[in-house]
């Protein structure tokens, strides 16, 4: 049984057609790099998995289970997170809330807010997991400082934590280092390779393929709504239509 | 000190009615122009558990909280959620809200001439000051209460808010529903506690109005511009600026009222809703983003004073 099965995907805006029968299958554990050209389908097919826009038709099976058409939060639940092309964050909340809101857990309920008792002792470890993985990725001394007042960079790097935060299994990540340093970005791509050895599946959607393809594992090649090609990097180089779809050599 | 308690009760019902106007305009971007009607169906809730049931007015407190949230919620989930499903504008949602407002006084009158064909009870422009419990010094009853729900809600909302989980979650919600919901939350539900609130505390409100001032359905269309003008003069985004703003435009229409009468003579008060109007006009004119704006500026100022 696969992972993520995505089967004949089909999504239009208008008479525009941004999925067009994709289909494919996730490789358990491993980072899988989707790219295309823009406007090819990438972010119309994470935000169709994800649950934010419901498909026109097909499927997509999570362990062999229908998960199609959820809404995000369901989709969060199941084990699947996704970041934005433009980080997303709650400016307004602390970089530590911000980490709590990503805990994938009992949902919190009305009821027990006035019951401090329920859930303090489930917070405090929250927070202490949350300062574990801040340290990690070098943001523990921002904890208490609201999102809008670091940088970028770190921002990139707050996304990343929230995914370890989330337990999720499957991860997508939407252009992680668009606009982040070289240094950075081979930072963000070794943290995600250390996480891929802890059991969690990346779809990573990315244009800076000189950092990217170093670290991927399998390729899918997105053109006009298909995907077109899947396989090892070095493999997809040599891929004719891969070339000339994507890479306009 | 007839004019003391007008003022503090009348100011701290207004209070806690925009309390609930500027929730569910920050949480769902609705601005309702229906929400003096739950405040109508909390005083109707008072008459018939006082004159009808023949029980302390105080136990219509939790009957109101109930109805009101429940209609409140009903309204939300069968029109404005599918409104917003639909991508409907702002004005669409005011003209369903209005249009809620005028089906709800309709009800209203119903119900006001049900009470008192059935009951044989005066149901129109009445008072349940008299069947008040009066403290010592003549002091009533409704007075302290009015003031202690109104500080129990500012210390309650702050709690939920700022120091629980749940809170958390709704001002995420808030902040970028989108980013929520991938992350797992389930901001119909917040939506929805969030319209149920709203109308409970309108129709707790409508309670201890009753105890005090005269009740009528055609209060529905009459307090509407001192709620919302409570509202922006608060910034209507911030819970604290509508509780402050709430005070301030009902403790100026009250004193500027009797100031008023005192130039003018009598037949200025029917001009009364004139006060609010200049309060919102100023505000929209001077501070767009009212008393919450304020704090924004100083706090800048302040930060800007530290780092030179």
């Amino acid at each position: 049984m696969s992972l993520l099965a995505v089967e004949n995907l089909q999504k239009s805006f208008g008479g525009l057609h941004a999925l067009n029968g994709a289909t494919f299958d996730i490789v358990p554990n491993k980072i899988n790099l989707l790219i295309g050209a823009n406007g090819s389908g990438k972010s119309t097919l994470v935000n169709t998995v994800s649950g934010l826009w419901a498909p026109d038709g097909g499927t997509v099976t999570l362990r062999g289970e229908d998960i199609t058409g959820l809404q995000p939060d369901e989709i969060f639940h199941h084990g699947i997170m996704r970041t934005f092309q433009i980080p997303r964050h709650f400016a307004n909340l602390s970089v530590m809330e911000n980490m709590l809101m990503a805990h994938r857990g009992p949902g919190e309920i009305f009821r027990n807010a006035l019951t401090p008792s329920r859930w303090r002792h489930f917070e405090s470890e929250q927070t202490k997991k949350a300062i574990t993985i801040l340290e990690s990725i070098e943001l523990a001394h921002l904890k208490d400082k609201l999102s809008f007042e670091i940088s970028g960079g770190q921002i990139k790097l707050l996304e990343l934590g929230k995914t370890l935060m989330s337990k999720s299994d499957i991860i997508m990540l939407d252009e992680p280092i668009a606009g982040v340093n070289p240094t950075l970005a081979l930072k963000i791509f070794d943290k995600i390779r250390t996480m891929t050895g802890s059991g969690i599946t990346f779809l990573i959607i990315e244009h800076r393929l000189d950092i990217a393809l170093r670290y991927a594992d399998y390729v899918f090649v997105m053109h006009e709504g298909r995907i077109i090609a899947r396989d090892k990097p070095d493999v997809i180089l040599d891929n004719e239509d891969v070339r000339e779809s994507y890479l306009g050599k | 000190m007839i004019i003391i308690y007008d003022g503090l009760i009348y100011a701290s019902v207004l209070a806690v009615l925009c309390v609930g106007l500027t929730l569910t305009y920050k949480i769902t971007s609705v601005p309702n122009f229906s929400h003096m009607a739950f405040a109508i169906l909390g005083m109707y809730m008072a008459l018939i558990t006082s004159k009808v049931l023949g029980l302390s007015v105080y136990a219509a407190l939790p009957l109101a909280f109930a109805a009101s949230g429940l209609v409140s919620l009903l309204f939300y989930l069968a029109v404005i959620r599918i409104l917003q499903k639909k991508k409907s504008s702002v004005i669409s949602l005011i003209i369903a809200t209005l249009a809620f407002d005028i089906f709800m006084i309709g009800v209203l009158n119903i119900l006001a001439d049900s009470i008192r064909n059935g009951f044989q009870v005066l149901s129109r422009d009445f008072t349940l000051r008299s069947t008040d419990i009066v403290l010592a010094d003549g002091l009533p009853l409704v007075f302290v209460v009015s003031i202690a729900v109104l500080v129990g809600l500012a210390l309650g909302l702050y709690y939920l808010l700022y120091r629980t989980n749940y809170g958390m979650r709704m001002r995420a919600s808030i902040e970028n529903e989108t980013l929520a919901r991938t992350l797992g939350i389930d901001t119909r539900l917040i939506f929805s506690m969030s319209w149920f609130l709203s109308g409970g505390l309108a129709g707790i409100a409508g309670v201890l109005m009753a105890l005090w001032f005269q009740g009528d359905p055609s209060l529905a269309m009459i307090m509407l511009p001192s709620i919302f003008a409570g509202s922006i003069v608060g910034g209507f985004t911030s819970i604290y600026g509508a509780i402050l703003g709430g005070l301030l435009v009902g403790l100026s229409e009250i004193i500027g009222t009797t100031a008023l009468v005192d130039v003018f003579g009598y037949w200025i008060v029917q001009y009364r809703p004139i006060i609010p109007f200049i309060a919102m006009i100023a505000t929209l004119l001077v501070l767009p983003g009212g008393l919450a704006q304020l704090v924004t500026i100083i706090r800048q100022r302040r930060l800007k004073g530290k780092n030179a």
